[in-house]
């Protein structure tokens, strides 16, 4: 499920934090999966990994793996059962910055029956958690998002 | 990976418990929605202590539980305590941190 960040095509195109990293191919991770929720996990275990080999601490590294599936929650609404999620983890001394993408989606419909709008608590948990993110809207049948996490709060 | 995720409910003085451990998240939400439409007469206490990852899809079982009855949840992890708090669900539910608290409420 990993692929080389060199991928080419489909590749996500980094968010602005990320843009700057002039970071060597060994300091960016890609994971790409079907929208598949149960999946999830494995991008949670990722996030865990890379901040836990960076030394964030206990409290940052679970707030990490909560704000990823939020991101990913959020990026996949409106998914379709072919879709693929991509996930693009680059980090330097001081943060992690996460880069996700999911296409194709479509235009979700927000359950009546359901009590909130399932992007309003998934952006609260995620203007708390992190430093910065973006959940964009649906641009040619995808959609993007990215959050970066830094050291500075996060321990 | 469906192990993960335990759920069970039992009747206990009035109240019914649910019981849920493991990681509550998009792809288990659904089961404790489940058992929470289930359990749906009278309060119901929720025990979280063993929860150990909850995220806004089951939150949102929660608060959709929480608009059909008496919910009252059991948390002891500070994580499932933050992820109540920063999103202000904390002063929605009633929270305990044993189920003998919850259930004599």
């Amino acid at each position: 499920m990993t692929v080389p960040a060199s991928s080419g095509e489909g590749t996500i195109s980094p968010h602005p934090a990320a843009a700057r990293h002039q970071g060597s191919a060994a300091d960016r991770v890609e994971l790409v999966l079907p929208v598949r929720p149960e999946l999830w996990l494995l991008a949670r275990m990722s996030a865990s990994a890379i901040a836990s080999r960076l030394d964030f601490g206990v409290d940052a590294v679970e707030d990490l793996r909560l704000a990823i599936d939020e991101l990913c929650n959020s990026c996949a609404l409106g998914a379709l059962a072919e879709s693929r999620l991509r996930l693009d983890y680059t980090w330097d001394d001081d943060a992690i910055h996460v880069a996700c993408s999911v296409a194709p989606v479509t235009e979700h419909a927000l359950s009546r029956d359901g009590p909130l709008d399932p992007l309003e608590l998934s952006e609260r948990i995620l203007e708390a958690l992190v430093d910065e993110h973006e959940i964009g809207d649906i641009k040619g049948g995808q959609r993007r998002g990215w959050l970066t996490i830094r050291r500075s709060l996060a321990d | 990976m469906d192990d993960l995720f335990q759920v069970s409910a039992q009747a206990r003085e009035g109240v019914t418990v649910v019981t849920a451990a493991g990681e509550v998240d998009v792809s288990t939400a659904p089961e404790l929605r489940a058992m929470l439409q289930d359990a749906s007469e009278g309060a119901i206490v929720v025990d979280l202590s063993q929860v150990t990852f909850l995220d806004s899809t089951g939150l949102g079982v929660l608060v959709a539980a929480s608009k059909r009855g008496d919910v009252r949840l059991v948390v002891t992890r500070p994580q499932i305590t933050k992820v109540l708090e920063v999103t202000g669900l904390s002063e929605v539910f009633s929270v305990f941190s044993t189920v003998e608290e919850a259930i004599a409420k």
